[in-house]
């Protein structure tokens, strides 16, 4: 007979009061963590645990080529769809603050990248900062109580174009992406968004998505064409986790790469003492700036572009933070406690629980108090020391340098 | 939107493009009727030069004939005033006639005419906004100018001054710059904007952008007032999107307006019509109304057609997605319930709706076909092959990447410092390192043996005596500039960066003749900032002042702008240096 699918058991689905999750109206965020028969939380806080070994296999730690100078652009969506509440307090509250964290990680990872913002609301576009990497600038733009009006449809062929037209101005030897977060499942464009899709593949600009609501195939589809991600945020974590998952710089293909020489200028630190000179980009008088070896102006911070002579400005560590995407740490292996002979852990020193006893006082009094009995240690290949599962991720995603090789 | 083959081909002027052509009569003469994007123009049958033409700047009305009599249209004229003659010339008129057997499709191929040139008639201009046939919504006004501007042309045209200014009002920054140095007459206004083109790039395409039709279903709700009267917005956006909607409204609206009624009565009777009120309650609506009962006439008998679909486009897939679900009566089969004229109530509503997405997706649509008839038979062959793959089931693409081939890495991380002897770090034990951290010391009395705790405190205390002086807020009071100095100091600096900018700029260009030109003025103008620079200081030197040193010290501070000067000559000058062979 007919076999309906309405019938099936989906009781993952099913919410507390037996209807569906999505029904629920408040989200009981406590339900996450269960407590098991002898009243310890312990499997919940593996599960955590799980989540983050499970992180940590899916590193990209291969060495290639990566597109390290950026120009993108974040084109916003104000149309009415982002006042739904399904993101505390609403989903533009929630896009703009995660936005200021992506701007700040985003310049923090990417020095010599720069950014700017485009919104769009009532069928067109507007832009809302210029291509720049100073983050103050945009974080301003983003903390405006005015760019908390939404109204009517967006227009996501508009928003595209804009965007488009601003990385014109960004040179060649740089990626252009397009980065948009939506929460609307129409877009209201003035033409055949198709036209606009073989605009942005003839300029190579790559386009990612993160919706807030639901996969619509016509942005599943730009992003696909033009070669960039698209993904559907189901909450506020995960919405971040998409958001940042563009910050690293992206692996380049085999067609686009060109090895082109650069001119960069790398000025000096200057500080005239008790007499203030004008500064070149703001025309104020200052007491300190750096000094453009090209054309000696004075600007004020870096990294920038210079204002008179156009030449692009960073300054050492600058550029080592860039290189160090291209020469991640590699993964360390895990291997079972057998082959290690340490007594602690290399990188926090705190000692290895042998046979399931917990050590004696935890580290700190949150969840990952948990007893290392899970015996697996994590290795470094290059000076063959042993981390714990902490130490791995504080060393893969903040220090990005291995203790025992330094 | 041209027709693949015209009757009779018709010499066209540069730029043109033929909109619409249809047989028509003139004068009891056969031709073609075309109408372009820049004329109104009939040629006679077999000639190629038009015999009628009227441009469609000197359109001026229209009239069409009444129902039942032979279709045709007048249209009047201004003829182009003649040079020297004091009375306004007579308007002219032309009647066209079309003589087709189906009077229907008279009637449609004269509506095609009529259509198009009432937004164009004079008195048509002032509903263009209500009853428009162009796309463009309310910012069109502001938009429309920005479209042609070109940029950098110069002497600026007047829409390039108006974006100057609002791009000015907008950003508060360069609206400071622009007042430091082109308010006060250093550089001319071309000038300070010839560098800055690409900000008024972005406003202008910002306000090229056009709005598209929405496709929200249109809600014409009433609010209902409480001394029972009934209380509707339409507003020319509404009105719009009624047209459109709805044609026989918009044709009610042309044939009516503003000849046999008001504007606002037309749209008072619209709402109170029976047209407008179908489905609600029976108090609603106010009797019989002799344009609208018309309408739901016309309409009724277009939905209620029970003609042929056109099956010219119809796409042959079968949806491989679909399951029996979806359709449990039928399953995959083509469905049977959907036969026309079984349920004749159902009909219009589905046409209805049927009809509300074609106009939806007409835009896309009208590109798909004019792809598809260009290119034949193979893309429909593509087009089928690729509906059978469903990318659920695909593997993702993995994309080739560039392996990074750098000989020897360890190099990108030794520094220049030849400081070799750091030890050899790997051996130690991490215990035996940490103890030679570890300090141990009584919680009680915490600065025991912590060696000469005084000399730390003045060390500390005295840097930061140091700082704070640094950055008091004052600094650039306490040097007691006078304001007259400090406004030159900001004149030198000002014009200078400015001139420096059209340098680099030019300089960063390949070479030409004309270029060079331009670099050599402006460093020749650069003589006139290091005068300027010179009499600054000069004043400052014999200016009282609080401060004694004051010329000394605004030498210093205009050192660097012209240390910055200097650099640009020389670049200018290695720039334009003749070229030898050696140099590539």
């Amino acid at each position: 007979d007919y076999i309906d699918i309405d019938d099936t058991e989906t009781e993952g689905l099913k919410g507390a009061s037996g209807g569906y999750a999505w029904e629920e109206e408040y989200k009981r965020s406590w339900d996450v963590i269960q407590e098991d028969a002898s009243g310890s939380i312990q499997s919940s806080v593996e599960g955590f645990s799980d989540q983050l070994k499970r992180r940590r296999r899916l590193r990209d730690t291969a060495a290639v080529q990566r597109g390290i100078i950026r120009h993108i652009v974040v084109v916003v969506d104000q149309s009415e769809s982002m006042a739904v509440r399904d993101l505390v307090p609403s989903r533009i509250h929630a896009t703009l603050s995660l936005l200021e964290t992506f701007v700040s990680e985003f310049v923090d990872q990417n020095p010599i990248s720069q950014l700017s913002l485009v919104a769009t609301k009532d069928g067109l576009a507007e832009a809302l900062t210029e291509l720049s990497g100073n983050p103050m600038d945009h974080i301003g733009a983003l903390r405006d109580k005015s760019n908390r009006d939404l109204a009517g449809e967006p227009s996501l062929q508009n928003a595209l174009e804009l965007g488009m037209h601003g990385l014109r101005r960004a040179p060649a030897h740089g990626l252009r992406e397009i980065i948009c977060v939506f929460g609307s499942l129409t877009t209201c464009d003035p033409g055949d968004i198709e036209q606009t899709l073989q605009a942005l593949k003839r300029a190579e600009v790559r386009v990612s998505m993160v919706h807030l609501a639901a996969e619509v195939f016509a942005f599943k589809r730009i992003c696909r064409e033009t070669g960039g991600r698209f993904a559907v945020a189901v909450d506020a974590d995960n919405m971040k986790d998409a958001l940042m998952a563009s910050v690293p710089p992206p692996p380049l293909s085999a067609s686009r790469a060109t090895a082109d020489m650069v001119q960069m200028g790398f000025p000096i630190k200057t500080s005239s003492g008790s007499l203030p000179t004008p500064c070149a980009c703001h025309h104020q008088l200052t007491f300190a700036g750096h000094i453009c070896p090209r054309c000696r102006a004075k600007v004020c911070s870096l990294p920038t572009d210079c204002d008179v002579c156009g030449l692009p400005l960073v300054s050492a560590p600058h550029l080592a933070r860039s290189y160090r995407h291209l020469f991640p740490e590699e993964n360390y292996a895990e291997t079972a406690a057998a082959n290690v002979p340490a007594r602690a852990c290399f990188g926090c020193g705190v000692e290895w629980a042998d046979g399931g006893k917990a050590p004696p006082s935890p580290r700190n009094g949150s969840a990952a108090a948990a007893p290392r009995h899970t015996q697996t240690r994590y290795q470094c290949p290059g000076c063959k020391q042993a981390f714990c599962l902490e130490c791995d991720i504080f060393v893969h995603e903040s220090l990005h340098n291995c203790p025992g090789c330094v | 939107s041209t027709l693949a083959a015209a009757p009779f081909t018709m010499l066209l002027l540069p730029g043109e493009a033929i909109k619409h052509s249809s047989e028509t009569t003139y004068n009891d003469g056969s031709g073609t009727l075309h109408f372009t994007n820049k004329r109104l123009a009939w040629c006679r049958a077999g000639e190629e030069a038009a015999a009628v033409e009227v441009l469609l700047e000197n359109f001026r009305d229209q009239q069409v004939s009444k129902r039942g009599k032979k279709v045709m249209l007048k249209v009047e004229a201004a003829p182009p005033a003649a040079p020297g003659s004091a009375a306004p010339p007579r308007p002219l008129s032309y009647i066209f006639h079309w003589k087709q057997e189906d009077e229907a499709v008279a009637i449609a191929e004269r509506w095609k005419f009529v259509s198009e040139l009432s937004p164009l008639s004079s008195k048509g201009a002032a509903e263009a906004t209500a009853a428009g046939t162009g796309a463009a919504a309310a910012p069109a006004a502001v938009s429309a100018e920005y479209s042609k501007v070109r940029i950098g042309a110069v002497p600026a045209s007047v829409e390039e001054v108006k974006l100057r200014q609002e791009v000015l009002s907008k950003n508060g920054d360069l609206a400071k710059v622009h007042k430091s140095l082109v308010i006060s007459g250093l550089i001319s206004e071309d000038e300070f904007w010839s560098t800055r083109k690409h900000i008024l790039e972005t406003s202008a395409i910002q306000s090229q952008l056009r709005k598209g039709e929405t496709s929200a279903w249109l809600e014409l709700t009433r609010m209902s007032q409480e001394t029972g009267n009934f209380k509707s917005t339409i507003t020319p956006n509404i009105a719009r999107r009624i047209f459109r909607e709805y044609p026989q409204v918009k044709r009610a609206y042309i044939d009516n307006v503003p000849h046999k009624v008001g504007e606002k009565t037309f749209w008072k009777r619209f709402v109170a019509s029976q047209f407008f009120n179908r489905g609600r309650t029976a108090d609603a609506y106010k009797g019989r109304d002799s344009i609208f009962d018309k309408c739901s006439l016309e309409e009724d008998a277009a939905l209620s057609d029970s003609r042929e679909a056109n099956y010219a486009f119809l796409a042959r897939l079968l949806d491989l997605t679909r399951t029996e679900e979806d359709s449990i009566e039928t399953g995959n089969a083509p469905d049977f319930t959907m036969r026309p004229s079984i349920a004749d109530n159902k009909l219009p509503l589905i046409r209805r709706f049927n009809n509300r997405s074609l106009l939806v997706l007409q835009p896309v649509l009208a590109s798909k076909r004019r792809r598809a008839a260009t290119h034949g038979a193979a893309p429909v062959d593509r087009a089928l092959a690729d509906a059978t793959v469903l990318e659920d089931l695909e593997l993702a693409p993995s994309e080739k990447r560039v392996r990074l081939n750098i000989h020897d890495r360890t190099r990108y991380f030794v520094s220049l410092a030849k400081d070799e002897s750091a030890a050899d770090a790997r051996a130690a034990d991490p215990e035996a390192a940490r103890a030679a951290l570890r300090v141990s010391f009584d919680i009680a009395r915490p600065l025991d043996g912590c060696g000469d705790t005084y000399k730390t405190m003045t060390t500390m205390s005295s840097a930061a005596h140091r700082r704070t002086l640094q950055t008091r807020p004052n600094r650039i009071q306490e040097l007691h500039i006078p304001d007259d100095i400090s406004a030159a100091i900001g004149e030198c600096h000002g014009a200078g960066t400015e001139m420096l900018r059209h340098l680099w700029a030019l300089l960063r260009l390949p070479q030409s003749p004309d270029r060079r030109q331009k670099a050599e003025s402006i460093v020749a103008a650069f003589e006139g900032v290091n005068k300027h620079i010179r009499e600054t200081i000069a004043r400052a030197g014999a200016a009282e002042s609080k401060n004694a040193k004051l010329g000394a010290m605004v030498e210093k501070m205009l050192l660097p702008i012209a240390e910055s000067l200097r650099v640009g000559r020389r670049a200018f000058e290695a720039y334009a240096a003749p070229r030898t062979a050696s140099v590539v």
